[in-house]
């Protein structure tokens, strides 16, 4: 993978213009609508089965070689006392809610990236150092990402994190989904971890359909609802719960795919460069026709 | 008409609760039995004719105490043992609340089912509706035990790995067992008295555990004390005596290849045992025997055979040269050139001895005839 900083992008994005201007337009669709396979994997997490171990928290910071203090400390559960978000130190984290029902057992929710089937952070990269895999993935590139943290901004879940105490290459972080486990046979080291697999991972359309059937047997233990099987377009990680999921600190979200407005203005302006074209084209015109005038006007004084 | 049929569901209602409380079947004890997955008297391998799981309810029930009493759930992990699951006593504790199949849901009759029969022993699996065996286990007891105890720390039910077991591996890892692929019995029966009992499928199938069948059997049926091939298990525990389990055991098991472990060990395998001479042989070995080495005095070669309990066999010439005080007892003048069959009149010196022979009015050990000195410690 070829290394690039500021300059480099500049001098690329230049050469790339001056190239598009005089070449005919380019198929350059916003990719993550054509990769969505149909096979593509997920995880379901069943929060009313999750009994706030976070042992997911210890297996996902070892398996990315993250600082890791040892398991037994996770027993103590006074980080529940405050709300936590995923950072660079810690890609998932796993928040506790009172639960009205049983005020001795709260209700405890792992945070991490959704793996969205439309990610914003895909369409805000400027870069193009993110995408989304066939596997359902959203992967970064370090090496072609050059800090601009716009996906920080763009992600409806505010999942992307930055290396803010490295003064050298800082890096964005986030839930890679154990891609490099994956390779190797083995399950998100989260998954793996789970003593009572409140993470079910597998492909996404059977997670659909275990979702329904768990919410069809037991429609006293659950909230009809799947969060993310439709919000933003879907999500890779969905969730089950037993209350509406704005009481667990989810965001309210419409169906619609995030990107889907900047991209649609963008994509509008842009698109096939029909519109820059044809306006530099009018500008020519008016430009031509202006001189045409001014060059008669001479020659009739 | 409406009477009749309110005296109909009193009778079913009332049968069945009787059903509840008394012992109908035995579910999930003893050896399994054929008929409980096959339907056919005589199923084949090519026609099985194998039940189907019904999901339902227990049917049979059994008396609290006929349950067994402790049950060991899962198994060495790398950080922590299984879980001795006191079975019985949460079994009282479920009389009051959910009953037996609070937990063995979706049971059949009987036998009781084994929970991996229907949740997949790994992660990855074609079935997602249902967790898996870690998951399911661990969800049966968090269940209550989360509101007791919230931390949800592991050591609540698992003990942690002796440090010293995980480095040997005498815990956690087993040889890969040698099962075979099939059996032929001979039976009695005037026809088909061969049957073909396809081992291999039933514990691949049912991913049964040896123990599952194979009960009251004899411990070197399988583990090998010998020792013949690498591939045998290695007994390398340390005994209290500073030996291996290989070393401690060598000596009978040279000779007792095929003997229960019982034979010994009074069917409990960890509990130290010795071999009593006095009871197995009618010779009890005092102090200064017990010190020596088996070969000392069994000397013929191979299996240890009896020898006489006469010193003489052993201690040729002993007589004459013999020190009294290595008794514990320096012999007075008096009784210092006595015969010794005088006084101990068995001749194996082990009985009291008699002072009649010649004294009406003394007994040992009132009467000493000499001194006490400090035993085992003669002046030759």
């Amino acid at each position: 993978m070829k290394s690039q900083n500021r300059r480099s992008f500049l001098r690329a994005s230049t050469a790339i213009t001056a190239a598009a201007t005089g070449l005919t337009p380019t198929t350059a669709h916003a990719g993550p609508k054509n990769l969505l396979s149909p096979d593509r994997l997920g995880v379901l997490v069943d929060t009313t089965v999750c009994i706030g171990c976070r042992h997911c928290e210890w297996a996902c910071k070892t398996a990315h070689d993250l600082d890791t203090p040892p398991l037994e400390t996770y027993e103590d559960r006074t980080p529940f006392e405050k709300m936590r978000r995923p950072d660079d130190t810690a890609l998932t984290v796993v928040n506790a809610f009172a639960s009205p029902a049983r005020p001795d057992l709260p209700t405890t929710v792992k945070v991490q990236c959704m793996h969205c089937d439309h990610p914003a952070c895909v369409s805000a990269c400027i870069v193009g150092a993110i995408s989304k895999q066939k596997d359902g993935a959203v992967l970064w590139d370090t090496d072609t990402c050059i800090g601009c943290r716009y996906c920080m901004v763009a992600c409806p879940f505010q999942i992307p994190a930055f290396e803010y105490g490295k003064a050298l290459q800082p890096d964005i972080m986030k839930c890679d989904f154990c891609t490099d486990r994956r390779t190797e046979g083995k399950l998100p080291a989260c998954v793996e971890s789970c003593p009572v697999e409140a993470l079910t991972f597998g492909p996404r359309e059977e997670l659909v359909r275990v979702a329904r059937e768990k919410i069809r047997r037991a429609p006293e233990r659950y909230v009809d609802h799947i969060l993310g099987e439709h919000e933003v377009g879907g999500t890779s990680w969905m969730y089950l719960a037993d209350r509406p999921f704005g009481e667990l600190a989810f965001p309210k979200l419409s169906d619609r795919p995030a990107p889907g407005v900047s991209e649609s203005i963008q994509h509008g302006i842009f698109a096939y460069f029909v519109p820059p074209v044809s306006l530099y084209a009018l500008l020519g015109a008016v430009m031509w026709t202006s001189r045409q005038r001014a060059a008669d006007e001479e020659e009739h004084s | 008409m409406r009477r009749i049929a309110s005296v109909g569901l009193l009778l079913v209602v009332s049968a069945s609760a009787v059903a509840q409380t008394r012992p109908v079947a035995r579910a999930g004890s003893g050896a399994l039995d054929c008929r409980a997955c096959h339907t056919a008297v005589t199923p084949t391998r090519n026609a099985p004719a194998l039940a189907a799981c019904p999901r339902l309810k227990i049917t049979g029930y059994h008396a609290v105490d006929e349950a067994p009493p402790v049950i060991t759930l899962g198994t060495p992990g790398k950080t922590y043992g299984p879980v001795k699951f006191a079975h019985r006593e949460h079994a009282h504790m479920a009389e009051t609340g959910k009953g037996c199949s609070g937990c063995h849901h979706y049971d059949q009759a009987r036998p009781i089912q084994q929970c991996k029969n229907c949740h997949a022993v790994s992660r990855r699996r074609e079935d997602l509706g249902k967790p898996d065996l870690k998951a399911a286990m661990h969800r049966q007891c968090v269940e209550c035990h989360r509101a007791w105890n919230p931390t949800g720390a592991c050591s609540t039910c698992h003990e942690k790995q002796d440090a010293a077991a995980k480095a040997t591996g005498a815990v956690a890892t087993k040889p890969a067992v040698k099962a075979p692929e099939r059996i032929v019995y001979e039976t009695n029966a005037r026809q088909g008295k061969s049957v073909t009992f396809f081992h291999k499928d039933h514990t691949d199938r049912f991913a049964l555990a040896c123990a599952d069948c194979h009960q009251n059997e004899s411990c070197g049926a399988c583990h090998d004390r010998k020792r013949v091939a690498a591939s045998q298990p290695v007994l390398t525990r340390q005994t209290k005596a500073g030996m291996t389990e290989e070393q401690a055991h060598e000596r009978c098991a040279n000779c007792h290849t095929v003997d229960a472990c019982a034979t010994c060990h009074k069917g409990m395998p960890s509990r130290r045992i010795g071999f009593d001479h006095g009871r197995r042989t009618g010779f009890t070995l005092n102090r200064f025997h017990a010190q020596l080495d088996c070969r000392s005095c069994h000397k013929a070669p191979g299996a240890y055979q009896s020898i006489s309990a006469d010193c003489e066999s052993c201690h040729k010439g002993w007589q004459g040269r013999f020190s009294h005080a290595r008794a514990g007892l320096e012999l007075d003048e008096q009784h210092q050139d006595l015969d010794c069959v005088s006084c101990h009149e068995d001749q194996t010196f082990r009985a009291k001895p008699v002072c009649t022979t010649c004294h009406d009015d003394k007994t040992w050990p009132a009467h000493k005839p000499g001194k006490a000195v400090a035993r085992g410690t003669p002046k030759r």
